[in-house]
């Protein structure tokens, strides 16, 4: 776990959308949805990042798709369940110091 | 008027850019790239005007290219042709989410690096090969040695070009990231 990984916003959210498996179209439709069309994976950044992401052990191929063998299914594999928890405690560690410097007089 | 055309026209791999202007403004003026290869691209009259060109370089096995092929037709893209590990893709701007196929700066660098890598595997032979003669160098051999230095040692100069544009779109990259 000591391993440091940085995540880019975008493999933080890749890593995230598979904690539920899925191919790599339905991780672009899911992000785009969670992020308000904020974030639009790309087919090419998706591929590769599936590429390094499993061999980084991060996340494991399950299967195909049952309509398209060759769609791939990938999921988070319990190493990239820690990764991203560590992930969200140094966001939360953001959040939290930034609110007590930007709220200090409760101003916005 | 025929409705198809061969273009003959030499972009080099840091010119991508001007590669892709290229081909949306042929498919503005109603030519659509069905075919790319060496030196050597295919149009055909099309009344679809909005269209978005990507290259992708990767080297893959034929099932892993099959996966690779059909991950980007999920996404919109339509699979072009390839030459020499470089993929075109090509998508009517209505059949897709985002007009890339890279969404981040990151794997666009990957990307570059890939070829990168390619180029200096090119180069190295070359020039281990001069090395290998000027070691066993033999005096009534000069002028085909000059002849074979000559030669590969312009063939280098122009790979160790291509290297330095190529590690200069990925320092560009890397500062915009």
């Amino acid at each position: 776990m000591k391993k440091e990984i940085t995540l880019t916003e975008q493999m933080f959210y890749i890593l995230l959308t598979l904690c539920e498996p899925m191919h790599g179209y339905g991780v672009m439709m899911k992000v785009a949805e969670m992020t308000a069309g904020r974030i639009k994976l790309g087919a090419g950044t998706l591929y590769g990042a599936f590429n390094n992401l499993q061999k980084s052990g991060l996340i494991h191929f399950v299967g195909v798709d049952e309509e398209n063998s060759r769609r791939k299914i990938y999921e988070t594999t319990e190493n990239g369940r820690l990764i991203l928890i560590s992930e969200l405690n140094r966001l939360e560690e953001n959040v939290k110091n930034a609110k007590e410097i930007l709220y200090a007089d409760g101003e916005v | 008027m025929s409705d198809t055309k061969v273009v003959k026209k030499l972009f080099f791999a840091w010119q991508e850019d001007k590669e892709l202007n290229w081909l949306s403004n042929m498919a503005k003026m109603g030519w659509e790239l069905k075919h790319a290869a060496f030196c050597e691209y295919y149009f055909q009259k099309s009344q679809e005007k909005d269209i978005v060109f990507a290259f992708d370089y990767r080297a893959m096995n034929k099932s892993e290219f099959e996966i690779y092929i059909s991950h980007f037709e999920s996404f919109g893209w339509q699979y072009i042709s390839s030459v020499a590990n470089w993929h075109y893709f090509k998508a009517y701007r209505k059949d897709v989410v985002f007009p890339d196929i890279y969404s981040e700066n990151t794997s666009k660098i990957e990307k570059y690096k890939r070829l990168m890598l390619t180029l200096i595997i090119t180069l190295l032979p070359s020039l281990w090969a001069i090395i290998l003669n000027l070691i066993n160098y033999q005096n009534e051999k000069m002028p085909v040695f000059i002849f074979f230095v000559v030669f590969v040692l312009s063939m280098d100069c122009f790979l160790f070009y291509g290297i330095y544009r190529i590690y200069r779109i990925i320092r560009r990259l890397v500062r915009g990231s």
